[in-house]
């Protein structure tokens, strides 16, 4: 059927009235009374009409698409339809006052008759085939498995019925029982019962907003009285007369809207006191997906809290919403993101401690409710502080931990503004809020971890930098090293200078604490020594004033354990002053001992000099061929094997006593060795130092 | 290595602080506070007992080094008792005997504070 042109269609649609309008007035002129001539032309004139409603019907499915538009839009057409179908019909019932004939089979008895019977069965035919679509978009508003169903078949029942009527002489309607026979009283029935099971299917309704719901309601009245005007006004023989079966589904048509309709008004009429309620429950499930869709996808901590008292200000329609926030385990709160706050108010928030009021949130670990903010003898201020705002909901949120994360206020400014349904809404939106920001938290702080492992990435690389890049070759000696941090950074220190007299001096030391701020302390400690170095030639000087100059500029708490040694390459001499540091360990070739030397003295940065000056000691080793020493910072002796005991000072010197001979290197990795085989592990995990420096054979 | 616990007595006008377990880099925290809650109080005269100290690393050394100073002005003085050899050894290597008074008893200690109104070194 689509084939055919639409215009094509609507031009014969149009000729088929005016062919039957001319037909009309043949027959009301020449009056055949009951010959045979007369049945055959009007059967073809009742033909020609059913052709019409065929054609309308084409043009309205092509033209009238309507399934995507909104319900109101659905209901306006509907409205018009109806008004236009009164306005027309009823101002020419006034004008042309038709009069019928016969009891059954209408005819007209006056030429206005024939006039207002042809323009209200057209207008009928118009009306009833894009009303009945209108109403299959209601019905089809929420489909149940029967719903087309029951459409189809009502629509077949009208088709059947018409049928009938086309070829049957009575009654005049279906639901004309009086004169009905068993046919018509059987489809009669069957349409009721059909009507009254679309009647029910109204589920459109229930999702309407409040404001809607009265505006409908008001609206149906005006649709039902218009129904019930246009029947007594303008149909009821007109259309009977230009056609029976028009008449006939005219009449169906009719009673389904006017049933569909009361039985509407009546769900309206149940729904309107809960309208409220409902309007409630809906917004909240919408925010709630829309809800949960913006806040998973949101990490952005500030757009986050804003989104939270957004969406609290419209659940609650409270007129003033802000999230206080709290940092850690900080008693403080700070307001983070408000709605009709003004500046001097937020400065003033008297909710801003975790006391008082906000205590009790604490305790409860659910919403607040106050009902009435002047009247709460706790409140008192809060009425000095913002005057307008009488009721109050002040929703807790905790983390998973269950620390209080922040609380989030919101305010009406009538008393008894909320209620139960509130508390209980707020409570549900509690978890959800309190989620949300520890994610954004998490997120966060997982970019800050990250920046900040770059940064001490950096710094490992600038103090790996700080350290002697080669040992130098010094005549008569060999020296070897080994440096491991156990973090990014540390505070273990090892370097190499020339004393003032050109003689080689080293340093070893230790910064107390761990992690960055002992980094920055080893080196300012390096710039001090290389520049006190240039200065002097004695080691008990050099750290003399370096302890000076570290007393006033270290922490209190805080101190450096450091040897100061010195290299006299001809005569085969050491000699070092040891600030708090470890000893040094002298092992010796040819007896094949290990001494632990430690002269007396003090950490570096414990006393501003006058004790530390009176304490250290320098000390002279004499070292002969093959002998050699070890300098090393305490992470050597705290290394623990699986049984959790410290390595200690007398293992080192069992593994020292035999470990002369080779290079310092050789040396060296022996010591190593011996150190991962005692921690059973493929690699050390402490902050850990050491120097071996060989006289050479 | 967190278990680290302090006790404290209040004997007339010292403050004893009992230290067990393990002061290191992190507990060493918990000691700064008490240490500096007796302070706060206006209490001067502090005998620290180690002889349920199993450990200390320099951390934990650093402690008594940020009240020393403000203790000793105002006549009061820290006094460290009952250290085990081991624990002992790491304030000798550091030379702590040179600026604080060690007891092997905490009665000595005690007594130390009623003898002599010391200024300290």
């Amino acid at each position: 059927m689509s084939r055919i042109p639409l215009k094509m269609v609507i031009l014969l649609t149009a000729l088929l009235a005016v062919v039957v309008f001319l037909l009309d007035n043949f027959l009301y002129l020449v009056k055949f009374d009951l010959s045979i001539i007369a049945i055959s032309l009007r059967s073809i004139r009742n033909f020609l009409i059913m052709l019409i409603g065929l054609g309308w019907y084409l043009i309205i499915r092509k033209r009238f698409v309507i399934t995507n538009k909104p319900l109101s839009i659905k209901l306006l057409y509907l409205l018009q339809i109806l008004t236009a179908n009164l306005i027309i019909g009823g101002l020419l019932y006034y004008t042309l006052e038709p009069v019928y004939e016969g009891e059954v089979n209408l005819t007209y008895a006056n030429y206005s008759a024939l006039l207002y019977a042809n323009i209200c069965g057209l207008l009928a035919i118009a009306s009833i085939i894009p009303l009945l679509f209108l109403m299959r978009e209601f019905i089809f508003y929420k489909q149940k498995r029967t719903t087309q169903l029951y459409f189809n078949l009502f629509i077949g029942v009208i088709l059947l019925s018409s049928v009938i009527f086309f070829f049957e002489k009575e009654p005049t309607h279906l639901f004309d029982f009086e004169n009905s026979n068993f046919i018509h009283s059987l489809l009669s029935i069957v349409l009721i019962l059909l009507i009254i099971l679309l009647a029910f299917r109204n589920d459109w309704l229930t999702y309407l907003p409040r404001r809607d719901k009265f505006l409908y309601f008001f609206l149906g009245g005006i649709v039902l009285i218009e129904l019930s005007l246009l029947w007594k006004l303008v149909y009821s023989p007109h259309l009977v007369a230009y056609s029976k079966v028009i008449g006939n589904v005219g009449n169906i048509v009719w009673h389904f809207l006017i049933i569909y309709c009361s039985f509407a008004l009546l769900t309206l009429l149940v729904h309107l006191p809960t309208a409220r309620a409902v309007d409630r429950k809906l917004k909240e499930v919408s925010s709630l997906y829309e809800f949960a869709r913006e806040l998973n996808s949101e990490l952005n901590y500030s757009r986050l809290t804003q989104l939270i008292t957004q969406l609290t200000a419209r659940v609650l329609e409270s007129s003033t919403t802000w999230l206080e926030l709290r940092e850690g385990q900080e008693t403080e709160l700070k307001v983070m993101s408000h709605i009709n706050l003004s500046r001097e108010q937020i400065e003033q928030n008297p909710f801003d401690k975790l006391s008082g009021f906000n205590e009790s949130l604490l305790r409860e670990k659910r919403p607040v409710l106050i009902n009435d903010v002047s009247a709460h003898r706790e409140l008192q201020q809060v009425t000095k502080w913002m005057p307008e705002l009488r009721s109050l909901i002040a929703t807790p949120l905790f983390s998973n931990r269950e620390q209080l994360m922040g609380i989030i206020y919101a305010g009406k400014n009538q008393p008894y503004g909320f209620d139960v349904d509130d508390v209980s809404l707020m409570e549900a939106f509690a978890n959800q809020f309190a989620i949300a920001l520890e994610n954004a938290h998490l997120w966060a702080s997982s970019i800050e971890r990250e920046r900040l492992e770059q940064e001490l990435k950096i710094a490992r690389e600038v103090q790996l930098k700080l350290l002697p890049q080669q040992m130098p070759n010094i005549p008569n000696f060999e020296l070897d090293s080994y440096f491991l941090t156990a973090y990014e950074v540390g505070g273990d220190y090892y370097d190499t200078f020339q004393f003032s007299d050109g003689k080689p001096g080293f340093v070893i030391g230790d910064v107390s604490g761990k992690g960055t701020s002992a980094a920055f302390y080893m080196a300012e400690f390096k710039g001090v020594i290389q520049t006190l170095a240039q200065h002097t030639s004695s080691p008990l000087k050099l750290i003399s004033q370096a302890n000076r100059i570290f007393y006033n500029s270290i922490e209190k708490q805080m101190f450096v354990t450091a040897i100061v040694g010195k290299l006299f390459p001809e005569k085969r001499k050491f000699q070092f002053v040891r600030a708090g540091h470890p000893p040094v360990v002298h092992c010796s070739s040819s007896s094949k001992t290990a001494t632990f030397i430690q002269p007396p003295g003090l950490g570096i940065g414990l006393d501003r000099g006058t004790l530390f000056d009176k304490i250290i000691r320098l000390e002279t080793i004499q070292l002969k061929r093959g002998d050699f020493l070890l300098v090393f910072t305490d992470g050597l002796l705290e290394i623990r094997n699986p049984d959790n005991e410290e390595f200690g000072e007398e293992r080192l010197m069992e593994l020292l006593k035999n470990c002369s001979g080779g290079t310092a290197t050789e040396i060296k990795e022996r010591i190593l060795n011996a150190l991962l085989d005692f921690t059973s592990n493929a690699q050390l995990h402490d902050d850990l130092t050491l120097i071996v420096i060989k006289c050479q054979e | 290595m967190s278990n680290f616990e302090i006790s404290r007595e209040d004997n007339k006008e010292i403050t004893v602080l009992k230290l067990h377990g393990y002061l290191d880099a992190h507990t060493a925290r918990e000691f700064e506070q008490s240490l500096a809650n007796v302070i706060k109080e206006q209490r001067f005269k502090i005998v620290v007992s180690l002889e349920n100290l199993k450990y200390i690393s320099s951390a934990g050394l650093g402690v008594f080094m940020g009240f020393i100073e403000e203790v000793r002005k105002k006549g009061g003085d820290i006094k460290i008792a009952q250290p085990s050899p081991k624990v002992y050894k790491v304030f000798d290597l550091l030379g702590f005997p040179n600026l604080y008074e060690f007891y092997d008893q905490l009665e000595t200690a005690l007594k130390a504070f009623e003898k002599t109104q010391q200024p300290g070194k």
